[in-house]
């Protein structure tokens, strides 16, 4: 090794410049030490110790820059000083962008921006009721989406939300449309005078997407999470909702959706609905209203609602004009099935749908075992009962834990996909398949293959599975309802119009072959 | 109350998954999206209670920021150390940083003790100093502990010259040991002979003769150079260039006057003008006289102290009074000189992260040009950045160190623990580096990270102070 110094007279650099060069030269292949200082006397003694400084170096003053490096006898001198400039000739990397600060604090953004309105709130349970209360602190609208909050958690948010004149939709809320905007899974609808509220996120999606399909458009749908109705809660969000839609002058008609509430929150809601001449559908899934006012219509499922809102709107749907092909294509499945093929298994991404279609089920075929059962002795948590039918909501807690929820990602939906086909009793496979904001790119386009793997399986057993299947969305969403269709009914699927007659047409393929 | 969502455009915050930013984003919605994390590092119960008393932290907080805006700190002299500093006997060397046993110490701290003890003349040689410490005659102190601070190993002892620098607006006074400037010296764990001759010159001279100046003119406002230096590119701990020229022009002339021997008096001067980082040490005990006075105040949760010892960092937050958080020290990054690399460097050290926690150092880095490039390949970007991310964990802003690079906005002022936690931002400081050998001296230059867990620590034990 030799000591090589190029010592540059009246050459200044300030010396954070020289030490970032030198950083960068001790990258430059072959060199075994580097540096570029200014020759002052305390550079020089630097130098020195590194066992960098030769004797033209020794010369240099303070004001001469000395290049300095320490490598093999038969080096390319002139190459190492090309380097070199090249270091020097540099420009700073620009910098990253100075506003560019990750924000890891809602509180943060709610005193930056005092026009915010809304918090969208997705963190973990457990800490989402304390990400809620500083939304609220902070005087901005909640749109809880996290699940695993506590009842009493919920009660809590909820009159601070009263008190504070904000509205809290959730815990476990889905979706909403406010202004056009579609937030959480939601679709791409068209605007009109039709105001929502709803205790169900799919059942909100099948609904709006059912009067979008009959060309009546929306003002406002609001989430109220899935326990508002529940006695704890009182319907508190609902009713909030309610005085605000009461009051908007865009919304004519008012849909409210929810599972079968408590008897005193029915009587609550009842008496808040006295106070309005809007039309209003009541769609309380399963659950008979005897005492409701003039202005309003009582329906028990999601496909009800919808045609009901789109008779008020003054639209004389073309809808169900599938329905009377129903039989035939039932015909045509029945044809197919062996005559071990006896039940229906439904795999669900979107619970209300998923309780809907039990409700359609168990008018004639009895039981339908589920995770979300219409009744608590028929809960399982297993996708197959023997001898019996199924209706599985994947989309629920038990199956989602630790996995992204099947709107969001299929992944989770193809492994009972193929547990069901392969059993021998199963005649009629049933999905629904969700779009929209915030559902996976193509879900049709992941489904179809394993589809095929299905019915592959079922052939193992010389079976032929019907596969029956509903897409919740519109033309207007991203995925577009009309392609996923097509894909779907390529693939061999029958494919119906509301989520409620796929599950008739499931009910009319396995009639009668239990007995 | 009416609720009015439905007629106002939507402006939202995303707290949690991504995935619903960019949806509101397609929709050409106002969104910010928060990379959330679990509130209080994880405890809720912590989370809760900061909640819970919010306002009566933030009104706390608001006090101390005024406490810190108030100061006016003033260099009244320099003092023989045993003469001003509470407890200091002969035998006791102050050091920097939290406290820490001589077992645990790095080796330019234990360069440094040893050569203090030789100092004071308790010992010959290193050998018989260790001898000492061994047998328990030597007490080691922080120097946080006897209302002082030092860079680096921050030695102080029994007959050390020290700055004496009075906060008028609260009467209390802080101490700072003098810069002994670059090469080897103590403060990076040197400890041979020129090393000691020039500390004997500063208990014999130099202190006398800056304590003679300041007493014609009955004391300096180092407020008033610290705001003007950060206004001419000095961030105050990295650099202090221009701070120490400002006062060069005050002293000199005063020196000027002193009846000394001629040769005595320049080499005073020129001691004085030949060391950018002489101003280090004064600004340094600014900033301990302006934060003391905020120990204790109830419910406020920012940070008084940050000092490292070059094994540990340690934290003081104003509610928790005297009680130190400490974690392990980072290893700074930065520029080396030439010959030297990461294997060489020590961890973190010295008092003067007190900077800093006035808002000057790296939070002040935007002041600084020429200072942020030994971040790496840092730009002047990178500074306002680095600046703006300290003012994200800050309560206020300072009313008198403006930075004219970002349109003379008050530096960043008075970290949050709570903000530090809850944004995942520990503060940067800007510190030179220490070989981990004693008596090398400086490697090189670069910023540290302060370590998340003090913080962490000192959040857990901040909550329990709230109470109805």
């Amino acid at each position: 090794m030799k000591i090589y110094n190029v010592v540059r007279k009246n050459n200044y650099y300030d010396s954070v410049t020289l030490m970032l060069i030198s950083k960068q030269l001790k990258q430059v292949e072959g060199l075994d030490d580097v540096s570029v200082m200014m020759g002052t006397p305390a550079n020089r003694v630097i130098l020195q110790e590194a066992n960098l400084l030769g004797s033209d170096g020794e010369d240099a003053g303070p004001n001469d820059l000395i290049l300095a490096f320490r490598a093999p006898e038969d080096i390319d001198v002139q190459w190492v000083i090309g380097k070199i400039d090249e270091q020097m000739g540099k420009k700073v990397a620009g910098g990253k962008n100075a506003d560019e600060i990750i924000i890891r604090s809602a509180v943060k953004a709610y005193q930056d921006d005092p026009e915010i309105n809304l918090a969208f709130i997705s963190v973990p349970g457990e800490y989402a009721a304390i990400e809620a209360e500083r939304a609220l602190k902070y005087g901005k609208n909640v749109f809880l989406f996290s699940d695993n909050v506590s009842i009493e958690e919920e009660a809590q948010l909820k009159a601070q939300a009263v008190q504070k004149g904000l509205l809290v939709m959730g815990p476990d809320c889905g979706t909403a449309i406010i202004g056009g905007i579609g937030i959480g899974f939601a679709n791409k609808v068209k605007s009109g005078n039709v105001g929502l509220i709803s205790a169900s996120g799919t059942g909100l999606q099948e609904v709006i997407c059912l009067l979008d399909a009959m060309e009546v458009g929306i003002s406002q749908a609001i989430g109220t999470g899935g326990r508002d109705l529940k006695e704890a809660i009182g319907a508190t969000t609902m009713l909030q909702a309610l005085n605000m839609l009461i009051q908007d002058n865009h919304t004519q008609t008012i849909v409210l959706i929810s599972k079968p509430p408590a008897k005193s929150v029915v009587d609550k809601i009842i008496s808040k609905l006295s106070e309005t001449s809007k039309k209003v559908v009541l769609c309380f899934l399963g659950a008979a209203i005897d005492h409701a006012p003039a202005n309003v219509t009582a329906v028990a499922t999601l496909e009800e609602a919808a045609l009901k809102t789109a008779d008020l709107s003054g639209r004389k749907p073309a809808l169900l004009a599938t329905e009377t092909k129903i039989t035939d294509w039932a015909r045509a499945a029945r044809e197919k099935l062996a005559t071990g093929q006896k039940y229906v298994r439904a795999l669900y991404a979107g619970g209300t749908l998923c309780y809907e279609t039990m409700l359609v089920l168990g008018e004639t075929l009895g039981p339908i075992y589920s995770n979300i059962p219409l009744r608590k002795e028929l809960l399982t948590m297993d996708v197959l009962v023997a001898g019996q039918h199924t209706a599985i909501d994947l989309g629920d807690d038990h199956f989602t834990m630790g996995k992204p929820h099947p709107m969001i990602d299929g992944s989770l939906r193809d492994e009972h996909i193929l547990k069901v086909a392969g059993d021998p009793q199963t005649a009629v496979l049933l999905l629904d398949v969700v779009i929209g904001y915030g559902a996976a790119d193509d879900p049709v386009g992941e489904l179809v293959p394993v589809l095929e793997e299905a019915k592959k399986a079922a052939a193992a057993h010389g079976n032929t599975l019907a596969i029956v299947a509903y897409v919740c969305g519109t033309n207007q969403d991203e995925q577009n309802k009309a392609a996923q269709i097509a894909k779907l009914q390529q693939a061999g699927v029958v494919v119906t119009t509301t989520n409620a007659q796929a599950a008739r047409l499931a009910r009319m393929i396995v009639a009668g072959r239990n007995s | 109350m009416s609720n009015n969502l439905l007629n106002q455009k939507l402006n939202v915050v995303n707290v949690g998954l991504e995935l619903f930013s960019k949806t509101l984003i397609k929709q050409a919605v106002p969104t910010t999206h928060v990379s959330w994390r679990p509130p209080a590092g994880g405890n809720k119960e912590v989370a809760r209670l900061l909640d819970k008393y919010e306002e009566r932290i933030n009104a706390a907080n608001e006090k101390v920021i005024q406490i810190y805006n108030d100061a006016q700190p003033v260099l009244m002299g320099v003092k023989p150390a045993h003469t001003v500093l509470k407890g200091l006997t002969r035998e006791t060397i102050l050091h920097a940083g939290p406290p820490i046993e001589w077992e645990a110490m790095c080796g330019p701290m234990q360069g440094a003790i040893l050569g203090a003890i030789r100092f004071e003349g308790l010992a010959e040689n290193d050998e018989k100093a260790i001898q000492l410490i061994k047998s328990g005659a030597i007490k080691l102190s922080p120097n946080h502990h006897h209302g002082s601070v030092g860079p680096m190993t921050g030695m102080i002892t029994y007959h050390m010259p020290v700055f004496e620098v009075k906060n008028e607006a609260f009467g209390n006074t802080a101490y700072c040991s003098i810069n002994e400037g670059l090469g080897k010296v103590m403060r990076f764990g040197a400890n041979d002979p020129e090393v000691l001759e020039r500390l004997f010159w500063f208990r014999d001279s130099l202190g006398p003769a800056i304590h003679d100046a300041v007493q014609l003119c009955g004391g300096i406002n180092l407020k008033v150079i610290m705001a003007q230096a950060l206004a001419m590119g000095d961030e105050m701990h990295q650099r202090n260039t221009a701070a120490s020229s400002l006062f060069a022009r005050k002293i000199c002339p005063l020196i000027a006057k002193l009846p000394m021997d001629h040769e005595a008096k320049a080499k005073v001067i020129k001691f004085i003008c030949d060391n950018d980082q002489f101003f280090l040490n004064l600004a340094m005990a600014a900033a301990k006289s302006t934060t003391d006075p905020a120990k204790g105040v109830k419910d406020s949760s920012i940070v008084t102290v940050m000092c490292r010892n070059g094994t540990d960092f340690g934290v003081k937050v104003a509610a928790t009074g005297e009680k130190w958080f400490t974690a392990p020290a980072n290893l700074p990054e930065g520029l080396y000189f030439p010959g030297f690399g990461p294997q060489d460097a020590n961890r973190d050290m010295g008092d003067s992260a007190i900077l800093e926690v006035i808002g000057l150092g790296g939070v002040a880095m935007a002041a600084s040009p020429a200072v942020v490039r030994f971040v790496g390949a840092g730009s002047q970007d990178d500074a306002v950045r680095y600046t703006k991310e300290m003012g994200v964990i800050s309560t206020g802003k300072s009313t008198q160190f403006l930075l004219a690079t970002m349109n003379f906005e008050g530096s960043p002022l008075g970290i949050d623990i709570r903000k530090v936690i809850e944004n995942d931002i520990v503060p940067v400081i800007n510190t030179g580096m220490a070989h981990r050998l004693p008596g090398i001296g400086q490697i090189g230059a670069g910023v540290v990270k302060a370590p998340y867990v003090c913080f962490e620590k000192a959040l857990s034990a901040f909550a329990k102070t709230l109470t109805d």
